[in-house]
């Protein structure tokens, strides 16, 4: 009852500035799992920010999208991309406003004014929170756990499939587009390639049903860079833990399991 | 045997109203009534002199009516206004005449009234004839006695507190007691730091701080923090409730109840409730037990008082989620349609800031780490809040503190129910409270308990004889029960009926003896729950099996530790691989680590509900996989598909129904590979998780994890401040 008693107080003085001020000294620290991130989006924009996430709208996500979170440390303010990134990101570009997008050295060469030139400049991120989610990188080593991400695609015959894979950093990309300055935030990652066929990739499922499978086997290597390296942060599905797991007795062939670690979305 | 039992007499007086109270007592307020009559309208009705011989209705005919009419008769021309004026008056006069010491007494201490009494077999049961089974049929019909009643507190006379306090630097007092909470500090603690302060302060300013407490106790004082919430005297043998001030005047005061007052010979429990504690100038007697019961209107009212909170009760109705999607409670079944008095739905959008529905917990847990004690608390949370504060400390309401040393045995809990079902129901009436400007309406939507507490609470049967949700019956090889036998699904798989089992629970409370009442349970499977006294609630629905207890303590524990490990499936080699595994999968901070001594003890010693959790999401298929055969590693496949089904915090009808099929599946399998008897209640009950989702939405929104923490919190103030119950919230 004291505390009820003293909520009473304290509500009654709440226009003393000094104790205000003063209370402010023992506020419990803002933990990273609390769902009250999302009291500051309104209904419609989180809306949208799940339909994205689970891959529901048909409009090209381009990653200057509002999202509940914000980008952290460490950080590294205005450095150059390495040229076959920036040439990937331009190719970005082009496919997701279908613009005429160049890079710096091609606007030397060509003349055309109608194309827009991406800056080579971003401020690259180790790690971003998204709600109540912090997701690593591998240029954040100490947060190397939460590096291992999911993240939908939709496949060529319109299925979507989940694909795993390591970030290796986020960046806030500037450029003015039609004469409006956009920031949009992406990732780049490297996908883990697929296990050799179906079987073993759903290799702990139950009753010949791929569904029932709770993990999935993939290879221990990456594919090599390409376009597909760089989507907006709002696709990121969930973290994933990835373990060893070896099948086989008699020469037994290593494999990456991916766990999901289910999503702590809530709306 | 000196059970002394007085003889109570009937008074017809306004406060008692007809109740039977001591004959003392009645004496007093023939006095009150009299000088009141002659206040009011100067007629004095012939009173006998507190003849206590006479049958007691014969000696009063006071009551307001009558002293109207009889005044009416005598002055014609009292008019309609001038009588209606008298209820008014009442109180007044009733003030005029009595020293105001005594008139405090009289409004507080208002006698026990020993409510077995109550019922109108009352003479008969009193003369030892024998009676024939008819005749005490005949009655149950007429009434029930009352069995669980706590006594009459004076409630009428409660206030709440006033919020100004008159010391202009009162704010340095109040950061200090917030910081305790916050720290979580002991009294002792904070008193020297209050000392301190006031050595700085003088220091600083004579004159403007010479107010400035130099104790806790003064400064609690101060501010009027003190000890708001009832509290009972209970007898610790059989849980009846008492006002302390009654049994420590009286002395060698024995427990008056009686456990069944149907029985032909009254036989009351007799125990003593107080002990002598000598101080150093005399001694002074102490109940042994003590119940503190907070006091809800004072929570809801400082609630209210927080500018935002009515913002935050309305926030659920603008959201909206697309159909066959349960995001949250308010998605459920339940909340959509809980029915109100008048057939309409109870929450709608208009009535969202005072139509509250609370959620509540009951949970027995150890305080001390060195002794065996345990006491139980009784938690309530408001559901119109939104999810992410809704479980935060200072939006959860205490209902009720139940003292230790042992859990409450059985259908005994009802003694500590009954004061805060009477709560409720004046809740569910609505109550007017200062700080809404409105009246606030309070509805029990939702107990969330393990299943030892969920069956006291609700009462019903103990959860290895019968399933309460559905027609499930154990079957018993043996000593041993067990809820095996699918085969037959459809016809057991259906809910319960509510006025079957109201009526159950109203039979219950005629039984005469411990063998009736115990042949009752096992043929009904009820026994009475005051809760069933709420018109609204439902002891078969609003009871969910908790998700926390059920899959991750329950079954996950069974399949692995019994079945697995016990059933030499997975050997200690096996077990030594497995946490050499474990330690190379690397997870993220946030989920929590699981101890990677696996293998050390029995083999998963130790673990919580959460790390179970987080035990099967994670680390079960990749560590067990392949050192299990094919039947168990289908047992596995399912159970893991089904618990990272139902964690989602959205989920939709397809999903639900997924979980349960494969949830069937695992108790089939286990049924078929492992024989019947390994069928546990917590195999049969998870069946019913998907219902209480469709409900309540998803786990998230009810289950137990989210109560647990209070536990810990409670516990630790216990702790720090040495069960000192006034200061325990």
């Amino acid at each position: 009852m004291r505390h009820w008693r003293l909520d009473d107080l304290v509500s009654a003085q709440s226009n003393n500035i000094k104790l205000v001020e003063a209370l402010k000294l023992i506020k419990p620290r803002a933990t990273s799992g609390s769902l009250a991130d999302y009291d500051n989006f309104n209904f419609v924009q989180l809306y949208q920010f799940r339909k994205i996430f689970f891959q529901e709208v048909d409009d090209t996500i381009v990653g200057s999208e509002p999202f509940p979170g914000e980008m952290l440390t460490p950080c590294r303010n205005r450095v150059a991309l390495p040229d076959n990134i920036y040439q990937i990101l331009t190719d970005y570009y082009k496919n997701a406003y279908e613009l005429q997008f160049i890079t710096i050295a091609e606007s030397i060469s060509t003349s055309s004014t109608d194309s827009i030139v991406v800056p080579n400049m971003v401020d690259q991120f180790g790690r971003v929170r998204i709600s109540t989610e912090v997701f690593g990188s591998t240029m954040a080593p100490r947060y190397l756990k939460n590096a291992n991400v999911l993240a939908k695609f939709i496949q060529n015959n319109e299925t979507t499939d989940l694909f795993p894979g390591q970030v290796q950093y986020y960046f806030e990309h500037a450029i003015r587009i039609s004469g409006e300055l956009r920031t949009h935030r992406l990732a780049f990652i490297k996908w883990y390639k697929p296990a050799p066929n179906q079987r073993t990739r759903f290799y702990t499922s139950i009753d010949d049903n791929e569904k029932s499978s709770n993990i999935e086997l993939w290879q221990n290597e990456f594919y090599d860079i390409g376009r597909d390296c760089l989507i907006p942060i709002h696709y990121l599905y969930s973290r994933f833990v990835s373990s060893k797991f070896v099948i086989g007795k008699r020469n037994p062939i290593s494999y990456n399991a991916v766990i999901p670690i289910n999503r702590q979305f809530h709306l | 045997m000196s059970t002394k039992i007085r003889n109570k007499v009937k008074c017809d007086c306004k406060e008692c109203d007809g109740k039977y109270v001591e004959e003392r007592t009645r004496k007093r307020h023939i006095e009150l009534e009299r000088r009141l009559a002659s206040n009011v309208s100067g007629f004095v009705p012939l009173l006998p002199n507190n003849n206590c011989d006479k049958p007691a209705h014969t000696v009063l005919e006071i009551d307001d009516s009558p002293i109207t009419e009889e005044s009416s008769s005598l002055k014609q021309t009292v008019e309609q206004e001038e009588t209606t004026s008298l209820d008014s008056n009442y109180e007044l006069d009733f003030a005029t005449f009595i020293p105001p010491k005594r008139r405090r007494q009289d409004q507080f201490r208002e006698p026990k009234v020993n409510h077995q009494y109550e019922n109108p077999g009352y003479d008969e049961i009193n003369n030892p004839i024998d009676e024939s089974e008819d005749d005490y049929m005949d009655l149950s019909d007429n009434e029930i006695p009352v069995q669980f009643a706590a006594p009459d507190n004076g409630d009428s006379e409660f206030e709440y507190p006033n919020t100004n306090v008159n010391f202009t630097d009162s704010w340095i007092l109040i950061w200090i007691f917030k910081y305790q909470a916050r720290f979580r500090l002991s009294d002792v603690a904070i008193d020297s730091l209050i000392k301190f302060f006031q050595k700085v302060l003088m220091d600083a300013d004579q004159r403007r701080f010479k107010d400035f407490p130099s104790s806790l106790y003064t400064a609690s004082k101060m501010l009027q923090i003190g000890n708001q919430s009832k509290t009972y005297a209970v007898c610790p043998s059989c849980n009846a409730l008492y006002n302390v001030t009654d049994i420590v005047t009286e002395e060698g005061f024995k427990c008056t109840h009686v456990e069944f007052p149907m029985r032909s010979k009254v036989k009351s429990c007799g125990t003593e409730l107080t002990v002598q504690v000598p101080l150093t100038n005399e001694i002074k007697r102490r109940p042994k037990l003590l119940f503190p019961l907070p006091n809800l209107k004072i929570q809801i009212n400082s609630l209210y008082q927080r500018s935002e909170f009515k913002q935050q009760l309305q926030k659920w109705t603008n959201r909206h989620v697309d159909n066959g999607m349960l995001a949250d409670i308010y998605d459920g079944e339940i909340w959509k349609n809980f029915p109100d008095t008048s057939d309409g739905p109870y929450f709608t959008p208009e009535t969202a800031d005072s139509h509250l529905g609370i959620m509540i917990n009951l949970d027995w847990f150890q305080p001390f780490e060195s002794s065996v004690y345990s006491c139980g608390a009784i938690y309530g949370v408001i559901c119109n809040l939104p999810r992410e504060i809704r479980f935060k400390k200072e939006n959860i309401l205490t209902l009720g503190l139940l003292p230790g040393p042992n859990e409450v045995k059985l259908h005994k809990i009802n003694h500590y129910l009954s004061p805060i079902v009477d709560e409720l129901l004046e809740f569910w009436n609505g109550v007017e409270i200062p700080a809404a400007e409105k009246n606030i309406r309070l509805a029990l939507i939702c107990c969330s308990n393990d299943i030892p507490a969920a069956r006291k609470l609700c009462g019903h049967i103990s959860a290895s004889a019968s399933c309460y949700r559905c027609h499930k019956r154990a079957n018993y090889t043996g000593n041993k029960s067990n809820f095996g036998g699918f085969a037959d699904m459809d016809d057991w798989f259906v809910e319960r009926d509510l006025q079957e089992h109201r009526q159950n629970a109203e039979n219950w409370k005629l039984c005469k003896s411990e063998e009736e009442r115990r042949l009752h349970v096992s043929s009904t499977l009820v026994r009475w729950s005051e809760l069933l006294r709420l018109p609204y609630f439902n002891p078969i629905r609003h009871l969910i099996v908790d998700p926390m207890h059920c899959l991750f303590l329950g079954i996950a524990h069974w399949i692995i530790k019994k079945l697995w490990i016990e059933g030499n499936k997975i050997s200690n080699r096996d077990l030594e691989k497995m946490e050499k595994r474990a330690k190379t999968i690397q997870i993220p901070a946030d989920l929590g680590r699981v101890p990677n001594k696996i293998a050390t003890g029995e083999g998963f010693s130790g673990f919580t509900a959460d790390q179970w959790k987080t035990f099967i999401l994670i680390y079960a298929i990749p560590l067990m996989w392949d050192l299990l055969a094919e039947p168990d590693r289908k047992i596995l496949g399912n159970f893991v598909r089904a618990c990272s089904l139902l964690v989602c915090r959205i989920i939709d009808y397809n999903t639900l129904n997924e979980a349960h099929e494969r949830l069937l599946k695992v108790a089939r399998l286990i049924e078929e590979n492992y024989g019947s008897e390994m069928i546990t209640p917590n195999l049969h009950l998870c069946l019913h998780i998907a219902d209480c989702c469709r409900d309540y939405g998803p786990l998230y929104s009810f289950w137990c994890f989210s109560f647990e923490r209070m536990n810990g919190i409670l516990g630790r103030l216990l702790l720090c401040r040495l069960f000192n119950h006034s200061s325990l919230y």
